[in-house]
């Protein structure tokens, strides 16, 4: 398996003040990685930085086997790495197929095929394609957020809290699907999430950060099998600092 | 009848005009979620080039459209990538200071190389008449109509259906969730901005034969476009172009029917009003980062000293210097008085307000009639004035109330048209072109005199300067200034904390038509005969611009703004460099852009910043190097 996401040895921060301190990090192709931590640990600042949005200070950022520049989103988004974002950035104002549509299929394909593509996964959003996006459910913007990601055919798809504000039930819908995309895409997918349980049991790893370092990492069964160690890398930093 | 239907028909021209330019400023808005203030003045300027090249020059007719479209293109192109998208995410008041830095750059421009040319541009269509049930008009009024028309159509398709379209579309509504789609906000910026002014420029062309060629007047163009664009909510083509047409109509009826004078250009301020008023807070602001950082509002530490320099120095400079300096000293003393009402308005509470030199205007119209005809003596009448305009503050700051940012700039820059053509180009009440006399002012019987005595009249308005300075440096500090810091970084919050924020604008807005009052006032004594081309609606834009340069929150930057002002000290410095004067108007827009992308917190606070990192080298170990913690030191005081 060739990496998809890369991040070696990186610091990165806002206006001087650090978030990241020297975290390596990296996701193959195929592969469901979660990324835990909490408040504050450092994990959308990850995503925003391996997303292009964010520059990192120091280290080596990748995606696809080129560095990452800082500064130019777009870029990144053309060569395949997609974001879905916590505010989940749908444009409200367009409705759910123009959404769809706003989104660059990769060459050779048709707009159709992917969109029928998307209503396989998601199912739910066919009788909204016509609706503006704003008057969707938070569970159905969610779904055309990565419905709207997965036209592009990403090989690299990060999810920042994909069950923010949402159902548990609606997150335990959602979560196999992402795993159906990292298979069938082969796309390094990347999630960030807050329901540890959950999302364990739909990863293949997991990184867990604090105060911007990796404390934890390991092999999603491991980590559910020892909550204890689970629990104390999330606390024990805390606790003791 | 027959008559309403002639003017009717007669004003589609100019009403399928505005809806050019106001579909152009709907495509900037959409595309970068920018209103540019400029159009009129981009228009006028190709109208006026069309009209001298093709009249003049002899040009061919099409030579000379391609060449005003496509210099707007590149005109436009050029001013997003050097100005506008380095401040995408600066604040909106940057944002719309900066396009009014370009209206008065464009119009400085182009009354610089045309002046006002006598030439009548030739016709582009067909001027035959034709006879319809017994109507008789010029055929030209339906080309202009039908461009309007099928223009707009286009548009609409473009923005409905293509990529390109969508993509605008989504880039005003989340410019990062379009680039992480992989479209650039840059190059769809650059794109509407061109397209944008292309139209201006297109509009500009095609009224250039049936308009006077004066760049003033067409940069006023942008009202009507604005109020149509803002009818439309800055989204839709087809309404934006309706409101446009309807606005032409019904200002070319009423020229037929309403003897009084500027009742054309008060309709679209009493459109937008109505519109404001009826629509709430729906109107669009952008989706994006809207809560991007304020200007820097830092608190005045230590008043003694900065207010007695705000004395004292002009006062030494008025017993020491010639003439011109004296009157240069007065006129900046003027100035600050009137950008302290706009540091209180717009400063203080985010209001933007372009109609600052309306109420200035008004208070010396009064001033005038309360010394000539009632004999009031100096100095009441100018607090009397400033007493006057203060309901009249408060009145038009009631659309503040429901309306913000853009919007309200542009019913405020509607207001100051509207006072303009309605009030002051009332010549029964203001005197017409000579203006009202101010009798020469007289204290305890020494005479005050601004001509005959300019020191006294000098140190006269440095008391009143150093008063109101003081006045506004203790609003800041009291707890209203912090009312109104709360109102303009955040309603709703302010709200939520227990701050009547419908009182405390309106309270600004009391305040400082009070303050512009008493600025208009001093300023009617010192000039002696009150002409209304003082007060013109661009004169409030120079302000707000000058304020803006020199810090629009703090009073250093008001002292600042009356330092820089047209006749004040700088300028007089500087005229002595051979012709600067006459471009004056056109540096302070330049400066004005400029000073948006490199120092958004205006002059004096960097001032104030370089300042605080001289004093902190040395108090410290010299040989240390910390540079100044960006803006930290000013907006730990915020």
């Amino acid at each position: 398996m060739t990496a998809a996401i890369e991040m070696r040895d990186v610091s990165a921060g806002y206006a001087g003040v650090p978030v990241l301190r020297g975290v390596d990090l990296h996701v193959s192709t195929g592969e469901v990685v979660a990324l835990l931590g909490g408040n504050g640990a450092g994990k959308t600042t990850t995503l925003l930085t391996l997303a292009g949005i964010l520059p990192s200070e120091a280290g080596d950022v990748r995606a696809l086997g080129e560095p990452v520049r800082a500064g130019r989103p777009h870029v990144q988004a053309r060569r395949g790495i997609a974001l879905v974002p916590d505010d989940r950035s749908l444009f409200f104002n367009l409705t759910t197929r123009e959404n769809l549509r706003l989104a660059r299929t990769p060459k050779g394909t048709s707009h159709a095929d992917v969109e029928a593509l998307v209503l396989d996964y998601f199912p739910a959003l066919k009788p909204k394609l016509g609706v503006r996006a704003g008057l969707l459910s938070g569970g159905e913007q969610q779904m055309l957020a990565v419905g709207r990601a997965m036209v592009t055919q990403p090989k690299v798809l990060m999810i920042d809290e994909l069950s923010m504000g949402l159902a548990p039930i609606v997150v335990t819908q959602m979560l196999p699907i992402v795993r159906r995309i990292a298979v069938e895409l082969g796309a390094g997918v990347l999630l960030v999430e807050q329901h540890i349980d959950l999302v364990l049991q739909h990863s293949d790893r997991a990184y867990v950060l604090n105060r911007g370092r990796v404390v934890l990492e390991g092999t999603a069964a491991d980590l559910l099998a020892d909550k204890a160690q689970l629990r104390s890398s999330y606390l024990a930093m805390e606790v003791a600092s | 009848m027959k008559d309403v239907l002639l003017f009717a028909i007669l004003g589609t021209g100019a009403g399928a005009v505005y809806a050019m330019i106001a579909m152009g400023i709907v495509l900037i808005q959409k595309g970068t979620g920018a209103v540019n203030f400029a159009q009129g003045a981009i228009a006028g300027a190709c109208a006026i080039y069309f009209g001298v090249s093709t009249g003049n020059d002899g040009t061919p007719l099409v030579q000379a459209a391609l060449t005003a479209v496509l210099a707007a293109g590149l005109g436009g192109l050029i001013f997003y990538v050097l100005v506008m998208r380095p401040l995408r995410n600066a604040p909106l008041l940057a944002r719309i200071v900066t396009t009014l830095g370009l209206m008065l750059a464009v119009q400085g421009l182009a009354s610089q190389v045309w002046k006002v040319p006598t030439v009548i541009a030739p016709a582009i269509f067909p001027t035959d008449s034709i006879d319809v049930f017994g109507i008789n008009f010029g055929v030209d009024r339906l080309y202009l109509l039908g461009t309007a028309v099928v223009l707009t159509t286009v548009l609409w398709a473009v923005y409905r259906f293509t990529r390109f379209g969508m993509a605008t579309r989504a880039v005003a509504e989340n410019e990062q969730g379009a680039a992480l789609l992989g479209y650039s906000p840059d190059v769809i910026g650059a794109v509407n901005w061109m397209l944008g002014s292309m139209l201006a420029a297109l509009a500009g062309v095609l009224f250039a034969p049936i308009t006077a060629l004066n760049i003033s007047t067409l940069s006023l163009l942008v009202v009507p476009a604005l109020a149509a664009a803002l009818v439309g909510r800055f989204n839709s083509f087809g309404l934006t172009t309706f409101v446009a047409v309807l606005i032409g109509v019904v200002q070319s009826i009423l020229t037929r029917f309403v003897t009084q004078p500027g009742i054309n250009d008060a309709l679209p301020f009493v459109l937008i009003v109505l519109v404001m008023i009826a629509s709430g807070a729906l109107i669009p602001g952008r989706g994006t980062r809207e809560v991007s950082r304020l200007p820097l509002a830092p608190a005045v530490k230590g008043r003694a000293v900065p207010l007695t320099l705000i004395g004292v120095v002009p006062v030494i400079g008025l017993l020491t210097l010639g003439s011109t300096y004296r009157d240069a000293i007065s006129t900046s003393l003027v100035m600050i008085i009137l950008a302290l009402s706009v540091v209180i308005v717009t400063g203080f509470v985010g209001q933007i307000s372009l109609m600052q030199m309306a109420f200035a205007g008004i208070a010396a119209f009064v001033v005038s009639k309360l010394a000539v005809e009632m004999g009031i003596p100096f100095p009441l009448p100018i607090l009397i004035a400033g007493i006057v305009v203060v309901p009249i503050g408060i009145l038009l700051g009631l659309p503040a109330l429901r309306v913000r940012g853009i919007s309200l700039a542009v019913v405020t820059l509607g207001a100051a048209v509207a006072i303009s053509s309605f009030v002051f180009g009332n010549s029964a009440w203001t005197g017409g072109a000579d203006g009202s006399k101010v009798p020469a002012p007289e204290l305890f019987g020494w005479s005050v005199d601004a001509v005959a005595h300019p020191a006294r009249f000098g140190i006269f308005a440095a008391l009143v300067t150093v008063a109101l300075v003081a006045g506004v440096m203790n609003i800041r500090l009291s707890s209203l200034g912090r009312r109104m810091l709360a109102v303009r970084s955040n309603e709703r919050a302010a709200a939520a904390a227990g701050i009547n924020v419908s009182m405390t604008k309106l309270q600004a807005f009391a305040l400082s038509a009070f303050v512009a009052g008493i600025g208009g006032g001093v300023l009617g004594y010192q000039i002696g005969a009150v002409a209304f081309t003082r007060f013109v609606p661009i004169a409030s834009i120079s302000l707000l611009a000058l304020v803006y340069i020199g810090g629009v929150a703090t009073v250093y930057g008001a002292v600042t703004a009356g330092i820089l002002a047209n006749g004040g000290v700088l300028y007089v410095l500087l005229t002595s460099v051979d012709g600067i004067s006459s471009w004056w108007i056109v540096l302070s827009g330049v400066l004005l852009m400029f000073n948006a992308v490199v120092q958004p917190d205006g002059i004096a606070v960097a001032l104030r910043q370089q300042a605080g990192w001289v004093a902190s080298r040395v108090r410290r170990d010299p040989g240390s190097d910390a540079r100044p913690s960006a803006d930290v030191p000013a907006a730990a005081r915020l």
